[in-house]
């Protein structure tokens, strides 16, 4: 194998594979990437930690074919430092060493080889269908923040996709204290078959999203236990969750007979400002809503309290409900909707925040008790 | 090699080709076996056979891909779980049964190998015990333990026991002038030695076991005549220039076995005419000491040879190697030759120095 490229493009694809190298050395071959040089120019790099995996191609001039595996890490790490604008790489077969030379700096890098890499070629012939890569990265942006980072009981670390009744696709995050999540309809996916319901893991979210956040043009299919997402110059395969989410529609109040509606330029920076009398132990924020006055009120023992009273339209009865500010804060972000909707039962039950301009989405958030 | 390929282990080996035939594979094995039985390469074997992409009759091809990564170690769904210092933790199974969320990545079966399951701290058991109940599809456990009594009892009722024996003395030479290029007369000396076990028979290849067996008999020999004044200093001798007290141990052990062996075959009847390889016995042995173990009851032998398993065990858990010795030779020159030999002072009247 031998080759040579451009700096800049290089470190682009090697800092993008990066996030699915194993950074632990359970098995060794997982802290390398698999580098590819194909005759017709081009350049394959992919990486896996067997729960998502990454694939990515560019050009280069390709003086012979050839594969192998270096540390994933070491290579983005030397190619940045370089100051040459062109890099070019050589396997020693005999040797097992990839020489990588740029100027008069020469490094060789152990490697180990190609075959002894996880076989992640087998996603890549799944039946896939274009998408909207819009929706499909709001829906996964206003989910993200809900989605717990670890296991714990009520709460699975992923993301879960599932078609409603009326034939919409939705995207659900719970952590278990708030939930979160997104309806678009199907025909944003058209030809997407996708089985009941599925878990999406929390890394491969964060990564679809980042892969989204710079294409247009998406495809995505759906294989037995994995995912897909293929964009012109990247694809992306991710082991689906095995777990069972909680039955989560049970938590939604379906009759809400309180609400009041308020500016989100008005809400959100007041929230801000009570917020910063809270901490990690005294988070909370309460909502002590009478006839047409909203007020949010906050404290903290050691540094004192705040609270401030926004006008509103409202003309029922009075209720005081507390919740974690970060929570309505993150809930709030997420939305794109000029006003808020707030929708309340009584102080046990979840409250509901709503964007009537951004119809899709839904959030509720447990109250705490003060 | 293939599963079919495992010497002497017949019966657990046909088990396991049953299971795969009938495609009734359970979630969890227990193989269960002293160390160096052939539990761990049955383990890889039978993960081979379950993940080869070209299996004949049930068992691998042994040159697929799946086949070449498994003997490599480089196969990710073959995960191994081995202790970390003296003991599995519980962290360790937490992060096992992290995986379980993913299905294997390319293989049939993910399979998950339990290095001396027995050193599962006991949360970590109940840890494991969590993903046994439940356990999920298209994954096989295999825990390795020399007993089952070893394990909680709640893990060994979950998992499918497969006993392992000792191997016959013929497979271990077998093994050894095959794998590790012995000659055929020196493994089968050291397969002797073994016990079964082909990992006991490599620990003893590269101990020189002729010499260190000469010192050690020559000084169990001395035993019957030397005297108490002499005693204590030899034994100091021995614990200070010791370079490996276990196998010493060892030796001690399969002396007191010879023993017990040459007290209770035809051999003794026939006035000591069969000795040494022939009938079993380990290496030749003594006039001496053959003579005297035919003179004493055999339970003198018995309680003997279990007092050696005592200061072995004693010398695992950091016994001091000096008394261990000295304990455990006493009790040699009082069982084997008699109280008669409990002099002070040199039979040959040596000039003493006081």
């Amino acid at each position: 194998m031998k080759f040579q490229v451009e700096k800049a493009n290089l470190v682009q694809v090697l800092q993008r594979i990066q996030s699915a190298t194993e950074k632990k050395t359970t098995m060794p071959i997982l802290n390398n990437c698999l580098i590819k040089a194909s005759g017709e120019g081009l350049l394959e790099f992919s990486a896996t930690d067997l729960e998502l995996s990454l694939w990515t191609e560019m050009a280069a001039q390709v003086a012979m074919e050839g594969k192998t595996t270096v540390s994933a890490r070491k290579l983005l790490e030397i190619v940045r430092e370089v100051p040459q604008n062109t890099i070019s790489f050589e396997l020693d077969a005999v040797r097992g060493r990839l020489l990588v030379k740029a100027g008069r700096s020469r490094f060789e890098l152990s490697t180990i080889a190609a075959e002894d890499f996880p076989n992640i070629d087998l996603y890549q012939d799944l039946p896939l269908t274009s998408c909207d890569a819009e929706v499909l990265r709001k829906a996964l942006q206003k989910t993200l923040y809900c989605i717990p980072m670890e296991e714990e009981s009520f709460a699975t670390p992923g993301l879960l996709w599932h078609g409603t009744e009326d034939s919409n696709l939705r995207f659900v995050s719970s952590d278990g204290h708030r939930l979160s999540y997104y309806e678009v309809p199907a025909s944003a996916f058209p030809g997407f078959q996708m089985p009941v319901e599925i878990i999406v893991p929390r890394k491969a979210v964060q990564e679809m999203h980042r892969l989204l956040e710079k294409e247009s043009e998406v495809s995505i299919g759906m294989g037995e236990k994995s995912l897909v997402l293929r964009t012109p110059g990247a694809f992306l395969s991710t082991l689906l969750l095995e777990a069972e989410f909680p039955e989560y529609e049970n938590i939604i109040p379906a009759e809400r007979p309180y609400a009041i509606s308020v500016p989100t330029e008005i809400l959100f920076p007041a929230l801000k400002r009570v917020a910063l009398v809270t901490d990690t132990s005294y988070r909370y924020v309460k909502l002590n809503i009478g006839k047409n006055s909203l007020e949010l009120q906050s404290g903290n023992p050691e540094l004192g309290n705040a609270n401030e009273i926004i006008d509103i339209d409202y003309d029922g009865a009075d209720i005081s409900i507390a919740f974690n500010v970060k929570y309505v804060m993150e809930s709030i972000s997420a939305m794109e909707s000029e006003t808020i909707r707030f929708e309340w039962v009584d102080d046990g039950h979840g409250g509901i925040f709503l964007g009537p301009e951004d119809p899709g989405y839904f959030s509720l958030i447990m109250p705490m008790v003060v | 090699m293939a599963l079919s390929g495992i010497a002497g282990q017949q019966r657990a080996i046909d088990f396991l080709r049953r299971v795969l035939k009938k495609e009734t594979v359970p979630h969890a094995f227990l193989f269960s076996g002293m160390q160096g039985s052939g539990k761990l390469a049955s383990a890889l074997e039978l993960a081979r056979a379950l993940n080869c992409l070209s299996p004949h009759d049930h068992d691998s091809c042994g040159v697929c891909g799946a086949c070449r990564k498994l003997r490599e170690g480089l196969h990710p769904d073959v995960v191994h779980i081995k202790s970390d210092g003296t003991s599995i933790k519980l962290d360790q199974i937490r992060e096992l049964v992290k995986r379980f969320r993913f299905r294997p990545f390319e293989g049939k079966y993910r399979i998950v190998i339990i290095h001396d399951a027995q050193r599962m701290l006991e949360v970590a058991q109940n840890a494991l015990l969590k993903i046994l109940e439940e356990p999920p599809q298209a994954n096989l456990f295999i825990l390795l333990a020399p007993e089952s009594q070893m394990l909680l009892s709640t893990i060994v009722s979950r998992c499918c026991q497969v006993r392992f024996q000792p191997l016959d003395e013929s497979h271990v030479a077998d093994i050894l002038v095959r794998e590790d290029g012995l000659s055929p007369e020196s493994a089968a000396s050291v397969a002797r030695l073994a016990e079964g076990s082909i990992e006991k028979a490599r620990w003893f290849c590269g101990q020189n076991p002729e010499e260190g067996w000469k010192r050690v008999i020559d000084r169990m020999e001395s035993l019957g005549e030397i005297c108490i004044l002499d005693f204590f200093p030899m034994i100091s001798q021995w614990a200070k220039g010791c370079e490996n007290a276990e196998r010493d141990f060892e030796f001690i052990k399969l002396w007191v076995r010879d023993l017990i062996l040459f007290r209770v075959t035809e051999a003794q009847k026939t006035g000591g005419a069969c000795r040494g390889a022939g009938c079993g016995l380990t290496f030749d042995l003594s006039e001496r000491s053959l003579k005297a173990a035919g003179q004493v009851p055999l339970e003198h032998l018995f309680i003997l040879y279990q007092k050696v398993e005592l200061a072995m065990q004693g010398f695992k858990i950091n016994a001091n190697l000096q008394m261990s010795l000295e304990g455990l030779c006493l009790a040699i020159k009082d069982f084997l030759y008699g109280k008669g030999d409990w002099n002070s002072f040199s039979k040959r009247g040596k000039a003493l120095s006081f």
